[in-house]
């Protein structure tokens, strides 16, 4: 579960005029009428940082992870690194095998709760 | 040991009963003695229907062992099914068994057998035809369909080999101009649909078009960790991208990364700290403190920082590493860690420990740091028994949200808060002296005005209340809640006026009530009431208009004279004759059948405050009503409903009403538990000490059901009425009865002993007589006594005798009276 700072991407100091605007631009990018339910988490979020107190009491009352998030989306690839469909057949086994003995799984449990 | 015995005792045993037995063997789930007797069985005579039942025998035993994990045993088990007539019998528990042990080649071999068959039913046969489109693509073999094949199977092998070949065009990293025609060959609807989607999506330069595409592919069926995989690498926020990507598999976590462009920057780094996150709190810390070249120093710090109340063991280190941490960050960190434990007493105090701190430091962020950890203890108080609060004198939610407001005064949610404790609990000298605070604190707020409107109230000082109003309605002009509020406070000035026989006065409190109508909004009450005094005190030529405009607005009919004839009641002085009007026209409204509309409203009528305060007067009121309603037992109400008519009824103490009205709501709703309630009520009059045993099990079954406890307003009725605390007349004469307590109710006292002596620590009575010395402390018990569950119906006397008893055994000069062990259950 992410912290609210974290879900909105502004560091934990950030005061209100940087939340706002910060908010803002996320409901820009994804209004409710395209993204109901990101929208939602947003605007969760948004309301839990909308005071300083609000903002105090979310640094305080919870663990949060705002500065583990600020270090993994630094580590991310930069866009212009993305690479146009480099897939490998190991992957795709990888991940086929791997949906085949999760969907296994799923239909030995089912199979178990009906003859119970 | 029933294999041996089974063994043994086969010869001597005639086929039929050892068929009888393996029979049962199987039925019971004992498939090792079911397996061995139809082998003997068979031994001695190949029967067919023998044979199958060893072979459900071996299915039943290789399914115990696959439970338990044996995949490769339960296969060997399976094959000797098999190995009877050549028929495989669960061709998906045989696929899952080869699965299970990584055997990807065996089983893409023995689902192939099916493909296009019509062996399996239609749902498990669906289900295999996409495992073995997943396992063809993961594993591609050599396929091509024989003449003989059934037309389901050629298709099934034609999509195969479309989504086979475009796939290896995108691993040949083809262009999508090439892939495209590749993947229009692909059916849709074929097991292979998901292959068009999932590679569309990754030809795609725009993000919504492949997530809407991806959305075609169900997350739980075999391509399920292939789409993840592609939606994780689909370009968005930095926070969702990661959070996608911690979220997925190690191989859905590597084909993201790659399509992200990972392997060509610095993303190892990234799967290494992901990697970190899902070994759990304390190897990311340790992953992170050994990262301080390779990100920022003070993200690194602050990380560590955050993970501290997952790993609490880990803050020497961190001191360590990033130097001395404050105490009160010391103390929010072990706090935060014993709530997740959960260990409430250590979380109190630690958190009681860091407000401290907060609030010493003296800064404003202090402060309120310090407000919100006393707040956030007051809630805490009310969740978990634990949190003991300040003192043992004061509810812990008052004595935390006293403490926050003592840091930070201007937070106007925990004031409301307090002050509607200081209601709740009957605390009117701490209610008046907040509200009044607050009234100064927060001159413009409608919601404090309004509740220093209803402290004034309460004081009776109607000029201070009207002060506040008037400033709340210049913040709010429209409020009709304090609007309302004034009229009713006036309106019960003009009663009192109308008792002591001052109708001029009354009129003069009813005109000044008049200024806090709304033109648009005329108050039925206000009209009742000046008709009324108007007709009593024969000035007002207008007075009978009035008092019917007022009937009309309150409803009119049966509900407007009954509401009438209420506020005729109320304003008389006792045993004077009611207003003849009034009297007249009730009588003629009561002469109909009352409909459910009248019933519901006039029992809402009842149920008002300030008939509830003076019952003797309504009191006849209150008994016509049931009797009316005598004729209308008939009638459809919920049960929702019947709380408020139940009310009126059992103050009116008509129970065979009440009764009537319970049997037909359980006629119509038989799952409906309240209606039984309702007929307990009536069978008992409303007094729980007549229930029997088996009534009494019922009760508290349906009090403790989920329904029940969901409903507050049920559950409150069952409630009253096992406290006897309902406000008809059985019931408090009952309580007065049991104010009288007998003293020489040896068991009654020893309960309320044990109950008092559990209630408070030896340590605290300890700590009580070292501030208040031995005397103080006897009397501040004693009073700490009297709040408890028991304490109000107990003589002063003996709650000293008690509380002496108390101090002088925490102070090891007395045995523990009754042989109990007095503080046994304390804190």
């Amino acid at each position: 579960m992410k912290d609210p700072f974290s879900i909105l991407g502004v560091d934990e100091n950030a005061d209100d005029s940087e939340i706002k605007r910060r908010y803002l631009a996320l409901v820009r990018d994804f209004p409710p009428d395209r993204e109901p339910d990101r929208f939602q988490t947003y605007r969760a979020a948004f309301e839990a940082l909308q005071t300083e107190r609000q903002r105090l009491a979310a640094r305080l009352l919870a663990p949060h992870n705002t500065a583990l998030t600020r270090l993994e989306t630094a580590s991310l690839p930069p866009p212009e690194a993305r690479r146009q469909s480099c897939v490998s057949q190991a992957q795709l086994t990888a991940l086929l095998v791997e949906g085949v003995e999760r969907a296994m799984a799923r239909w030995q449990e089912a199979s178990r709760t009906d003859s119970a | 040991m029933a294999k041996l015995n089974s063994r043994k005792l086969l010869p001597e045993a005639s086929a039929d009963a050892l068929a009888a037995r393996a029979e049962e063997a199987l039925r019971l789930g004992s498939f090792k003695e079911a397996i061995e007797l139809y082998k003997q069985l068979l031994k001695q005579e190949a029967r067919p229907e023998w044979r199958d039942a060893l072979a459900a025998g071996y299915v039943g035993r290789a399914k115990v062992l696959s439970a338990k994990g044996l995949f490769k045993e339960a296969e060997v088990v399976l094959g000797n099914a098999v190995a009877l007539d050549g028929a495989v019998r669960e061709p998906l528990f045989l696929l899952n068994c080869l699965i299970r042990q990584g055997q990807i080649q065996k089983a893409l071999a023995q689902a192939l057998k099916y493909i296009g068959t019509d062996a399996l039913a239609p749902g498990q046969g669906r289900l295999l035809s996409d495992l073995t489109a997943a396992l063809y693509l993961a594993r591609p073999v050599p396929l091509a369909a024989g003449d003989s094949d059934p037309p389901a199977r050629v298709e099934w092998i034609a999509a195969a080999d479309a989504a086979r070949e475009a796939l290896a065009a995108l691993t040949a990293q083809k262009t999508a101009d090439e892939i495209e025609p590749l993947l229009a060959k692909i059916p849709a609807r074929s097991p292979f649909g998901p292959v068009r989607l999932i590679v569309k999506s990754l030809l795609t330069e725009d993000p919504a078009k492949a997530r809407r595409l991806l959305d075609g592919v169900p997350p739980d069926s075999a391509f399920g960790p292939l789409r993840l995989a592609a939606e994780a690498a689909l370009p968005g926020e930095p926070a969702e991208v990661v959070g996608r990507l911690s979220r997925g598999s190690a191989a859905q976590r590597a084909f993201a990364l790659d399509q992200l462009g990972g392997s060509a920057s610095g993303s190892p780094l990234l799967a290494r700290l992901l990697d970190a996150e899902r070994g759990g709190p304390g190897t990311l810390f340790t992953f992170l403190s050994k990262q301080a070249t390779s990100f920022p120093a003070a993200d690194v710090r602050n990380a560590c920082f955050n993970l501290l109340p997952e790993v609490p063991d880990r803050v020497a280190l961190f001191e360590k590493s990033f130097g001395k941490l404050t105490e009160a960050d010391k103390a929010r960190i072990f706090a935060l860690a014993a709530e997740a434990k959960p260990d409430w007493a250590r979380a109190e105090t630690q958190w009681r420990a860091a407000a401290a701190q907060f609030a010493d430091d003296g800064s404003r962020e202090g402060k309120l740091s310090a407000g919100i950890i006393y707040r956030h203890l007051a809630t805490l108080s009310l969740k978990e028994p634990e949190i003991a609060g300040e003192d043992m004198f004061t509810a812990p939610v008052v004595s935390y949200l006293r403490k926050s407001l003592d840091c930070d005064p201007d937070h106007l949610p925990a004031v409301l808060q307090l002050i509607k404790l200081y209601r709740e609990e009957g605390d009117d000298k701490d209610w008046h002296a907040l509200a009044e605070e607050a009234a100064q604190r927060f001159p413009t707020e409608s919601a404090v005005l309004m509740q220093a409107i209803e402290s004034a109230a309460a004081r009776k000082a109607y000029k201070k209340a009207a002060g506040f109003a008037k400033k709340l309605l210049a913040v709010d002009p429209i409020n009709r809640p304090a609007r309302q509020r004034m009229i009713e406070l006036q309106i019960s000035h003009a009663r009192k006026q109308m008792r002591s026989k001052r109708p001029d006065l009354a009129l003069k409190e009813l005109a000044a009530a008049g200024e806090w109508e709304r033109a648009d909004t005329p108050n039925a009450d206000l009209r009742i009431n000046q008709g009324l005094v108007g007709l009593r005190g024969g000035m007002d030529p207008q007075a009978e208009a009035r008092l019917r405009e007022g009937v009309d607005l309150a409803g009119g009919g049966a509900v407007g004279w009954f509401c009438a004839a209420l506020q005729d009641a109320l304003m008389s002085p006792p045993r004077q004759r009611p207003v003849a009007l009034v009297g007249d026209e009730l009588a003629r409204a009561l002469r109909g059948v009352p409909s459910k509309p009248d019933i519901v409203a006039i029992a809402a009528l009842f149920s008002a405050e300030a008939l509830r305060a003076d019952p003797k007067a309504t009191y006849e009121l209150g008994w016509r009503f049931c009797i009316w309603l005598r004729n209308a037992t008939h009638t459809v109400l919920s049960v929702a409903e019947l709380h408020s008519v139940a009310d009126a009824i059992v103050r009116a103490q008509l129970f065979d009403v009440l009764r009537e009205f319970a049997v037909a709501g359980k006629r119509r709703e038989p799952n409906e538990r309240l209606w039984r309630f309702y007929e307990i009520v009536a069978r008992t009059t409303n007094n729980p000490d007549r229930m029997s045993m088996a009534e009494e099990d019922e009760i508290h079954a349906m009090r403790s059901s989920p329904a029940i406890e969901k409903d507050r307003h049920g559950s409150g009725r069952i409630d009253r009425y096992l406290d006897s605390s309902g406000d008809d007349p059985g019931a408090k004469q009952r309580a007065r009865r049991k104010a009288g307590l007998d003293p020489g109710d040896l068991e009654l006292l020893e309960t309320i002993l044990v109950a008092f002596m559990s209630s408070i620590s030896k340590r605290d009575v300890q700590r009580l007589v070292r501030s208040h010395g031995r005397d103080g402390a006897v009397t501040a018990l004693a009073d700490r006594l009297a709040q408890l569950e028991f304490g109000a119906s107990v003589p002063r006397p003996l709650l000293e005798m008690v509380a002496g008893g108390m101090v002088a055994t925490a102070l090891g000069e007395a045995s523990p009276p009754f042989g109990t062990s007095p503080y046994g259950g304390g804190r």
